[in-house]
C-alpha cells in the first residue's frame, strides 16, 4: 500500500511583502513625526525669542510711557500749551 | 597523560579563578565609581567645562497709590571683554573705535582692559541698540549679555522714599533697601561653557534660567500730592535762602504718609536719593512743641483752657537768663498763648508740668523716639532723660529748644491731636504683590498709643485754629480757602556743633497743622532748615503748607467743610445779625485769670463759617452774589439750603434775594464769569477774604482779650 502525500504549496509572499511595507510604513512614519517634533521644536524656540523680544519691548514701551507722562515733563509742558493749575476757586467739590 | 591532564586542569582552573577575581574587582570598583562616588565625579566635570555667574533679577515695580510706576526694571545689555585677548588681538585705532560705540573715552577703555583680570565689564546696562552697535565691530573677545536694570521715570519724584537700587540690583536706600527682599526677586543664574583654558564661552546654549521677578510694591504716596509738595517747597527754598527744606504729608487716621518731600537748597533739582531729612535729621522744633506742651499740661490737668497765665510783658528772668516774647503780653489764656506763641507763657506751662510728667508726655507723643515708619535709618530725635533736666531746661523745652525730633516724629505727634489723642505708626508701603497679582503683604494701620484723651486732642484742635484764624495768630499765611485749617508755627535757632549754643541769625522756620479741622484729613508739615533771621515759620513756612494742602485737597477731591475758629466772636454771633454776642461769650477774658472761658469752644465746632456778608435770618435766603461756585456751596451747606446752580463763575444773581423767606425751593442762583461785583476774580477772592478778615478782626478788636 503506498501513501501519496500532497505536494506542500509554496510559501506565501504576500505576508512578507505586506510585513515589508507596513515596515516601511511605520519608519516613514516615525520619519515624519520626528520631522514634524523637529519643525515645531524650531517654532516653539521661533515663539520663545519672539515672547522675549515682546517682553523687552513692553518692559521699553512701558518706560517710555511712563517717563512721557511724568509729573516734571507735564509740568515742564504745560505753560506751552497755555495749561495751569487751577486757582483756588476754580475747581468745586461737591459735599 | 593523567598527570598532565590534571595539571592543565588545574591551570585552567587557577586562570579562571583569577580572571573572576579581576571581574569580581573591576565590577566593585565601577560599583564604586557609579554608585558611590558617581554624583561627585559628575560634579567635578560638570564644573570643569561650565561655570556660572549670578546676574541681577528682574525688580519688582514700585507703584504710587494710585499704580503710577515710580520705579521699573527693563531689560539693557552689558558689554564685557577678555581683556587680554583684546589688547593682543586689536590695533589701538580698533579700540579707540570700540571706545566711541561705547561712548566712553579711549583713556577709559584702555584703564578697563589693564585690569589684572582676565574678564572685566566695559558697560553695564546700556541700551539694546548701543551695545548692539559695540558688538557690530566684530571682536572676538568682546561679548554682551542681557541685564536687568533700575528705572526712574518720575527722576527724582519721591527720591529718598523709593531710594536706589545699585548696578547689580540690590538696594542701597529708601523702600528699595527695605523691602529688598521682596522686590530684588531671585537672582538669573547664567549659565555657561569655557574653553579648556577657562575662557568663557557667553554665547553658549546654557543661557538664562531661574529669572524670578520681585514683587510689585504700592506705596501710600501720592505722586501728585508728592509732586506739588517738592514744587512748592522748592519754591519757597529758593525764595528763602534756605539750606534745605522738607514736608511731610500725612493721613491723620491711618498714619498713611501722602508725601514726604526733601529739597536741597545747593541742587534743588537733584535730590539725594541716599539720605532723607524727612526721617532722619533732628531739629529743634521751637514753637511747634506748644501745640504738644498744651495737650500734655491738659491732659495732666496742670492747666485748664480758661487758665489765665501772666506772661511778664515779653520779659522774664528765671535762673540767670532772660526768656524773651516777640512782643509784651499780659494775662494769656492756653488759647492765647499759642496764638500769640509766647515763649514765657509756655516755660511757665511747662515748669508747671514739672520734668517728669513733661517727659512722660512727649514719650506719649512719640518725641525722642523713632516713630516706626518702614524706611531704612530713621532718627530718634533727642530727648533727655528727666533726670537731667535743670529748670531752666524744663521753660526752654516748654518752647521747643533743647529736644530735637525729626520731621516724621512732629508730624506724627500733629497726627494724634488731629485724630483724637491716638499716636499712628506711619507707612509708606500700602501692599505688595507676587507677579502673578497675588497679595503678600498689606499694611493696615496700626494704633501704636494714646497720647491724650479724646477730649484734649480735641480742645487742642479749637486752640490751634486760632494759630491760623485769629487775629494775633502767628500762622494765617497757612490759611486754606473754604477750609479751616489748625495749626502751629515754629522758629527755633540752629545748634551752633563747634560751640553747643545757638547761632545768633541761622534757624529753622517750621509749620505744622491739620486740616479740614472739624473732620481732619490731612496733616502737613513744612520745614525750612538754615534760614536767616526774620524768616519765621509764619512767614516762611505757613505759605507753602497753604499751598500744598490746597493742592492736596482738590487732589484728595475733599468737598469744603469750613468750621468757625474756636474764638471767633463772629462765628459765635446769631445768624440774622444779632449785634449782642450771647451772654458766655461775653464774659470771655474779661475775668481774670480763673475760668473766664466758661464755653471753651466744644460746643462751637459746628457753628456757621460764614462771613458777615452771608449772615441770615432761619428762613430767609443768605447772600451768595459775589461768592465762588464753591463758596456758593459751603454758604448753602452752612444754612442748611438748596441752591440750584445756573453757569459758571462767580454768583451774579440769586432768587430769592438774601434776607427774603425762602420758601420751600431751591435758591436758584446765576454764576457768571464776569462778575459785575467782581470783575477780576482773584482780586475778588482776595477782597472778599480780606473783607471777611476784617470784619473778624473788628469783632475781635471789641473783644476783651484783644489786649494780649
Amino acid at each position: 500500500m503506498t501513501r501519496r502525500t500532497r505536494p506542500a504549496a509554496p510559501p506565501s509572499k504576500i505576508i512578507p511583502a505586506l510585513l515589508a511595507i507596513a515596515i516601511v510604513a511605520a519608519g516613514f512614519a516615525i520619519l515624519m513625526v520626528r520631522l514634524e517634533v523637529t519643525q515645531e521644536g524650531y517654532r516653539l524656540s521661533t515663539l520663545r525669542v519672539e515672547i522675549r523680544n515682546l517682553e523687552t519691548e513692553n518692559q521699553r514701551l512701558q518706560l517710555e510711557t511712563a517717563g512721557l507722562e511724568s509729573h516734571q515733563r507735564l509740568r515742564a509742558l504745560a505753560p506751552k500749551y497755555g495749561l495751569a493749575a487751577p486757582a483756588p476757586g476754580h475747581v468745586v467739590m461737591l459735599p | 597523560m593523567n598527570l598532565s591532564f590534571k595539571k592543565r586542569r588545574m591551570r585552567i582552573g587557577a586562570l579562571t579563578f583569577a580572571l573572576a577575581g579581576l571581574f569580581v574587582l573591576a565590577a566593585t570598583r565601577l560599583a564604586v565609581l557609579v554608585l558611590i562616588d558617581g554624583p561627585r565625579l559628575s560634579s567635578l566635570a560638570h564644573e570643569e567645562h561650565t561655570a556660572a555667574m549670578w546676574l541681577a533679577a528682574v525688580r519688582g515695580p514700585i507703584v504710587d497709590r494710585n499704580g503710577k510706576p515710580l520705579a521699573l526694571s527693563a531689560e539693557t545689555r552689558s558689554i564685557f571683554a577678555r581683556a587680554r585677548k583684546l589688547i593682543q588681538s586689536s590695533t589701538a585705532t580698533d579700540r579707540v573705535r570700540l571706545a566711541q560705540a561705547l561712548a566712553m573715552t579711549p583713556a577709559e577703555l584702555e584703564a578697563k582692559l589693564r585690569k589684572p583680570a582676565p574678564f572685566v565689564w566695559l558697560a553695564r546696562h546700556l541700551p539694546l541698540e548701543r551695545a548692539r552697535a559695540a558688538e557690530d565691530l566684530g571682536f572676538e573677545s568682546v561679548g554682551g549679555v542681557n541685564e536687568y536694570a533700575r528705572f526712574y521715570p518720575e527722576s527724582n519724584l519721591a527720591a529718598a522714599v523709593v531710594g536706589l537700587a545699585g548696578t547689580d540690583g540690590q538696594g542701597l536706600s529708601g523702600v528699595e533697601l527695605q523691602y529688598d527682599r521682596l522686590v530684588r526677586g531671585a537672582p538669573v543664574e547664567l549659565q555657561f561653557y569655557h574653553d579648556a583654558f577657562g575662557h568663557p564661552i557667553l554665547d553658549s546654549p546654557l543661557g538664562l534660567k531661574n529669572a524670578q521677578p520681585g514683587a510689585r510694591l504700592e506705596l501710600t504716596i501720592d505722586s501728585s500730592i508728592q509732586s506739588a509738595a517738592e514744587n512748592y517747597l522748592t519754591d519757597q527754598v529758593q525764595k528763602s535762602g534756605a539750606r534745605r527744606g522738607a514736608a511731610v504729608v500725612l493721613d491723620p487716621f491711618t498714619g498713611e504718609v501722602l508725601a514726604l518731600a526733601n529739597i536741597d537748597g545747593a541742587a534743588s533739582k537733584d535730590h539725594d536719593r541716599l539720605h532723607d531729612t524727612a526721617t532722619q535729621d533732628a531739629f529743634e522744633p521751637g514753637s511747634t512743641m506748644k501745640g504738644i506742651l498744651g495737650a500734655i499740661a491738659l491732659q495732666d490737668r496742670v492747666i485748664t483752657p480758661k487758665r489765665q497765665i501772666y506772661c511778664e510783658n515779653g520779659e522774664w528772668h528765671l535762673a540767670g537768663r532772660t526768656i524773651h516774647d516777640d512782643s509784651r503780653h499780659g494775662w494769656l489764656d492756653l488759647g492765647g498763648i499759642i496764638e500769640v506763641s509766647s515763649n514765657i507763657g509756655a516755660a511757665k506751662i511747662a515748669l508747671a508740668l514739672g520734668a517728669d510728667r513733661f517727659y512722660n508726655g512727649l514719650v506719649a507723643f512719640g518725641i525722642g523716639r523713632r516713630s516706626g515708619i518702614d524706611l531704612p535709618g530713621e532718627g530718634a530725635g533727642l530727648l533727655r532723660p528727666p533726670s537731667k533736666w535743670r529748670q531752666i531746661e524744663i521753660a526752654d523745652q516748654g518752647f521747643g529748644q533743647g529736644v530735637a525730633v525729626t520731621p516724621i516724629q512732629l508730624a506724627t505727634a500733629y497726627a494724634a491731636i488731629a485724630n483724637g489723642g491716638v499716636v499712628m505708626r506711619p507707612y509708606v508701603v500700602k501692599a505688595a504683590y507676587d507677579p502673578a497679582g497675588n497679595e503678600i503683604l498689606r499694611h493696615t494701620p496700626q494704633a501704636l498709643r494714646r497720647a491724650v484723651a479724646p477730649e484734649v486732642a480735641h480742645q487742642m484742635n479749637l486752640l490751634l485754629r486760632n494759630v491760623v484764624n485769629g487775629p494775633d495768630g502767628t500762622g494765617r499765611l497757612a490759611q486754606v480757602a473754604d477750609f479751616t485749617v489748625a495749626g502751629k508755627t515754629g522758629t527755633a535757632q540752629m545748634v551752633n556743633p563747634a560751640t553747643g549754643g545757638y547761632y545768633q541769625s541761622r534757624l529753622v522756620a517750621s509749620f505744622v497743622g491739620f486740616l479740614p479741622a472739624d473732620d481732619p484729613r490731612l496733616v502737613i508739615l513744612v520745614v525750612l532748615y538754615d534760614v536767616s533771621h526774620g524768616h519765621f515759620g509764619g512767614l516762611y513756612a505757613a505759605p507753602v503748607f497753604s499751598e500744598i494742602a490746597s493742592a492736596a485737597l482738590q487732589r484728595l477731591e475733599v468737598a469744603p467743610a469750613q468750621s468757625s475758629p474756636a474764638y471767633d466772636i463772629a462765628s459765635l454771633l446769631p445768624f440774622g445779625g444779632g449785634a449782642a454776642p450771647p451772654a458766655g461769650v461775653v464774659a470771655l477774658g474779661e475775668a481774670p485769670p480763673d475760668d473766664a472761658l466758661s464755653n471753651d469752644g466744644g460746643g462751637q465746632t459746628n457753628a456757621d463759617p460764614a462771613p458777615a456778608h452771608n449772615v441770615a435770618t432761619a428762613g430767609t435766603a443768605p447772600e451768595f452774589r459775589g461768592a465762588s461756585l464753591r463758596g456758593a456751596f459751603a454758604i448753602a451747606r452752612a444754612h442748611r439750603v438748596a441752591i440750584e446752580t445756573t453757569g459758571g463763575g462767580y454768583v451774579v444773581a440769586q432768587k430769592p434775594p438774601s434776607g427774603t423767606p425762602i420758601g420751600g425751593g431751591a435758591i436758584q442762583l446765576t454764576l457768571s464769569e464776569n462778575s459785575p461785583a467782581s470783575p477780576a476774580r482773584p482780586a475778588t477772592h482776595r477782597r472778599s477774604a480780606h473783607a471777611a478778615r476784617s470784619i473778624r478782626t473788628a469783632h475781635a478788636r471789641s473783644h476783651p482779650r484783644s489786649g494780649r
